[in-house]
């Protein structure tokens, strides 16, 4: 059943070509993205991978002097097109940042403004149902339930990513975006967090940017590996850590490894 | 025959004067350092420089008053009258008599006087520079002493530029002027503790009974005209009308000619001393209780400028401003059928005028006298036109 | 020879250690002269302040002592201080009642506020996230720009604009003649007072609003976009939220702008210390009124009669207190917004 599930592409990236300015940052990508999968994006610094990331939310689109060429769909329609709305877009693909960014705010009403904002004034119960419910699916819940009022910048950094993941949880989107979610995190929070991603797998289409390739290795299911721009190999992960196929992937996998 | 007796004896007269008074087309005269511009040349007769006096005598704070009967001329200041007639070498100075070396003459129909004598009698210090051909006459630049001034707020202006001038002309002259207000301006001068007094009012009789020996001299008129909006259609106003407007008794223009419009009285803040001369020019000459004050609902604003301001812009504003400050941005109603032209003040048709006025003890003389003469003087009128008071001699 | 070069390196990093703790204590020695320097100024300019605020106390004491309370409570300051003017020296007049006066702060100063803030905020937003970037610069020095213009300027330009505008549209000459027994109808106004005060207080507003939008990082406005937000609700409701403390510190300095100007209103308020009366409707904003500020420079010519001198003395008192009690007032807010936000 769920192996069926993951079968199935829910984005594709066709023919991408990025530039910041005159500086081209992607070139030629094609990759599919399969549902209810993790994907994994790995690489040196500066290949791409963050590029690409926000190119499937359109985040991109708030950088002056960045342009693509060539296509991604979304269920199969094109989310570059003129008349797409990206409200909608972002509503479906949700992200998750390197650092973490909660808002000045307390816990409750950093959960609660997107509730509100995207499903208009839903019954106080209700509302807290649902943050309950993002809370206990980004294991955060026990540790801030009798402090929901306080400021989120009170949190620690690890608490706070786990915020910004339950945070991202509650406006239902179909696929979440993870850039380097553990990067400032320590390995205890590190293992939380993976925990929950196997968790939310279930659930959601997950495409994480990661530079710890021990942690691709235990949680995704297809690796893309990028090198100055471009995909140089994608395989699903044990086939991609057992055997790749170009020198790059396999020079990278043991520098990082040994 | 006669007729032709007559013609020779005049030719003859003529060209006697011809040889006895030699023409000094190149003598100059300057009164304290200004070359004065004489309509008729100098001539030097037995020594002595013969003058048309007018201009220089003016230029003293003098008059010159010309009796064509007796042939008199008299130069007053208010502490010296000086009268010399035409051939007479016996001149009078206060009324005492005086012989001259050289009597004045009619040369080509002017009247000339000796320089010296009349300048040395109004008391200034007369020179001859033969070098340069001019004759100098120091009056105002040749004070020294202390002068005390208190009084009137009004007046007090006035006082202070002219001393600034002054003293910027005499090393040695030192002219302190304080305020303190007319009455006050009264008791100093009374009691001696100031050498002059401003007073902004005429002397009542009781004063001059009160204080017998204080001696008021005009310096100039302070003049306060009403002024409204140049589209007002009102063009005279009575005194009794202005008085109920600012108290508030009439409130429509229609109540006194004009449109059915309210009337915006504006008047100047409590300090101001227009404030103070219009309340006892206007309102307390018709309410003798002098208890009437100015209707509360009136602007009050901090300058001459800005309640002109405020009128020239609001068709149905009333004011009132010193004759100083007027222009075309505000009409100026009749009162009582006159006018508000300096003249009118002058000759006090004008109804809310006062007189400016200087205090002594006793007639004014020394230096007080030529403080006062000052500003009797040309100069001194002008800084009382620019102060926005009408001067007393003005220049048609 | 091991030990030999150990031992050496040891010595030279003992030299080392010596030389860097007498660097060490001279840069202790600097920071402390510089912050007892500091001190000392802070302390001064403390002192300064406290010195003031005393003798403006001392000055005016008379006032509070004749007339307590009822100096807050009751009005007719115009008429007093003529009656105090023309009283005798043996007869002074201490009797003042400056209601009127503070009102006509409070109201110009609250209404500026009510239509400052609005008007603020939403160009500082105009500036910040709604303009292509070569022209932010351009409205930010041209805010700047107006931020700086002396308020005589701004009075003069309302005396010859706003007023005449007030009395062509709001005022008929029938309203003048109803109310020409109460007070005169003639555009200069609360409302003229409160307009050119907006006018004045706004770009304040709106340099510190920008920025403190600025300021905001730039996380938060792509937390908030990638959550699905607009652009317009991201403003709304994270980016202005977020500069909360930045916009109150602008408000409270415009607030204290408008609360101490003196010169602009006393050109375009009316110079009476009338209290506008709600039952009159619309007119109410059209009373002419008169500011605590704008007393003290309109009334300083009496200032030789003593009573009159503590009078305005005591208007200062007012005054200070207000703005003092403003500045307490915006410490505490601004401390509760951050502490919410987590920030202390
Ligand atoms: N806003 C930007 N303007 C200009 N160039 C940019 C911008 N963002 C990224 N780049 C450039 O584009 C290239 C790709 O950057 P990107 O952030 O996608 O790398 P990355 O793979 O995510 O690296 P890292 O692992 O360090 O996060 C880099 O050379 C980077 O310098
Ligand atoms: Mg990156």
């Amino acid at each position: 059943m769920v192996y069926s599930n993951s079968g199935s592409i829910i984005i594709s990236v066709k023919e991408l070509n990025a530039w910041y300015g005159e500086k081209k940052a992607l070139s030629n990508i094609n990759i599919d993205i399969k549902k209810n999968s993790i994907t994994a994006f790995i690489g040196p610094s500066g290949c791409g991978k963050t590029t690409l990331l926000r190119c499937l939310n359109r985040m991109n689109d708030l950088v002056d002097g960045f342009r693509l060429t060539g296509d991604i769909l979304l269920d199969g329609e094109s989310i570059l097109s003129k008349n797409r709305d990206v409200i909608e877009l972002r509503r479906k693909v949700g992200m998750v940042f390197q650092q973490p960014n909660p808002f000045p705010k307390t816990i409750f009403e950093n959960m609660a403004l997107p509730v509100k904002e995207n499903f208009g004034n839903v019954r106080r119960e209700k509302l807290e149902e649902i943050i309950e419910t993002n809370l206990k699916a980004a294991s955060l819940y026990e540790e801030v339930e009798d402090r929901l009022d306080s400021s989120a910048l009170r949190l620690s950094g690890g608490q706070q990513q786990r915020l910004c993941i339950a945070r991202a949880l509650t406006i239902n989107p179909e696929v979440i975006l993870f850039d380097e979610p553990c990067s400032a995190l320590d390995p205890i929070s590190t293992m939380k967090i993976e925990d929950m991603l196997m968790e939310l797998k279930q659930k959601y289409t997950i495409v994480i940017v990661t530079h710890n390739l021990h942690q691709a290795s235990r949680i995704a299911d297809e690796v893309a590996m990028f090198y100055e721009g471009q995909i140089v190999e994608q395989a699903s992960t044990d086939v991609f850590f057992s055997n790749p196929k170009t020198q790059l992937a396999q020079d990278y996998i043991s520098s990082k490894f040994s | 025959m006669v007729k032709k007796m007559l013609t020779i004896i005049m030719i003859a007269v003529m060209a006697l004067s011809l040889i006895t008074s030699v023409s000094a087309a190149s003598i100059t005269v300057k009164v304290d350092g200004k070359t004065i511009a004489l309509d008729v040349a100098p001539v030097i007769e037995s020594g002595r420089t013969l003058v048309p006096i007018r201009a220089i005598a003016e230029a003293l704070g003098a008059d010159v008053q010309w009796d064509d009967a007796t042939k008199t001329a008299t130069v007053t200041t208010v502490d010296k009258e000086v009268s010399v007639t035409v051939n007479k070498s016996s001149a009078s100075v206060n009324g005492e008599a005086k012989t001259l070396d050289v009597a004045a003459k009619i040369i080509g129909g002017r009247t000339m006087l000796p320089l010296r004598f009349v300048g040395e009698a109004l008391g200034a210090k007369v020179d001859y520079i033969d070098a340069t051909k001019t004759v100098t006459v120091d009056y105002f630049t040749d004070m020294s002493g202390t002068i005390k001034i208190t009084g009137s707020t009004s007046v007090q202006p006035i006082f202070q530029s002219a001393a600034d001038k002054l003293m910027a002309m005499n090393k040695g002259l030192s002219v302190t002027v304080a305020g303190g207000g007319s009455s006050v301006g009264l008791k100093d001068v009374a009691s001696g503790s100031s050498n002059i007094g401003g007073y902004s009012t005429e002397l009542s009789s009781s004063d001059r009974t009160t204080y017998p020996d204080v001696v008021d001299t005009k310096i100039a008129m302070d003049g306060i005209a009403i002024i409204t909006h140049p589209s007002n259609p009102v063009s005279n106003l009575t005194k009794q009308q202005i008085f109920d407007i600012y108290t508030g008794k009439i409130t429509n223009w229609k109540d006194v000619g004009g449109e059915d419009a309210a009337i915006f009285v504006q008047q100047r803040e409590a300090t101001s001393g227009t404030n103070k001369a219009f309340k006892e020019l206007l309102l307390d000459s018709i309410d003798k209780t002098k208890k009437a004050t100015v209707v509360s609902t009136a602007t009050p604003h901090a300058s001459s400028g800005l309640i002109l301001q405020a009128v020239a812009s609001n068709k149905n504003a009333i004011g009132y401003e010193s004759f100083g400050y007027l222009n075309s941005t505000v009409k100026t109603p009749t009162i009582e059928g006159v006018s508000a032209t300096k003249a009118n003040a002058l000759s006090g048709k004008f109804p809310i005028v006062r007189p400016l006025n200087v205090l002594t003890k006793g007639s004014p003389s020394g230096l007080n006298a030529r403080f006062i003469n000052y500003i009797l003087s040309p100069e001194g009128q002008k800084i009382v036109n620019d102060l926005g008071y009408v001067p007393l001699k003005i220049k048609e | 020879m091991d030990s030999l070069e150990l031992s050496t390196s040891l010595s030279v990093d003992k030299a080392e250690k010596k030389n860097q703790s007498i660097r060490v204590r001279l840069g202790r020695l600097r920071d402390s002269v510089c912050e007892s320097g500091i001190f000392v100024l802070t302390a001064s300019s403390a002192i300064i302040i406290v010195f003031i605020f005393i003798f403006i106390l001392i000055k005016s004491w008379n006032i509070f002592a004749v007339n307590g309370i009822n100096f807050v409570l009751k009005s007719g300051f115009d008429q007093q201080i003529i009656e105090a003017y023309h009283a005798p020296a043996d007869k002074p007049v201490w009797h003042f009642g400056a209601l009127g006066l503070l009102l006509g702060s409070g109201l110009t100063t609250v209404g500026a506020l009510l239509l400052a803030i609005p008007l603020g905020i939403g160009t500082a937003i105009v500036i910040t996230e709604l303009s292509p970037r070569w022209m932010k610069g351009l409205l930010q020095s041209f805010i700047r720009l107006l931020a700086s213009i002396p308020s005589v300027i701004y009075g003069l330009v309302a005396l010859l604009v706003v007023v005449p505008f007030i009395q062509d549209n709001f005022i008929t000459s029938e309203l003048q003649l109803q109310y020409i027994k109460q007070f005169q109808l003639t555009g200069n106004s609360l409302l003229a007072g409160i307009a050119v005060l907006s006018i004045m207080i706004t770009p304040v507003i709106v340099a510190l609003s920008v920025d403190a939008i600025n300021a905001v990082p730039h996380r938060y406005k792509e937390a908030s976009l990638a959550l699905g937000l607009s652009h317009w609700r991201t403003i709304v409701k994270v980016i202005v939220p977020s500069a909360k403390s930045g916009i109150t510190a602008g408000i409270i300095l415009g607030t204290g702008r408008a609360i101490g100007e003196a010169l602009a209103l006393s050109m375009v308020s009316g110079g009476i210390g009338n209290i506008p009366n709600p039952a009159d409707g619309g007119v109410f904003f059209l009373t002419p009124i008169l500011t605590l500020a704008s007393a003290i420079i309109n009334k300083s010519e009496s200032m030789s009669v003593p009573s009159i001198n503590a009078a305005l003395f005591a208007c200062g008192v007012l005054l200070l207190v207000t703005c003092t009690t403003l500045s307490l007032f915006t410490k505490i807010v601004e401390r509760s917004i951050r502490r919410r936000e987590g920030l202390e």
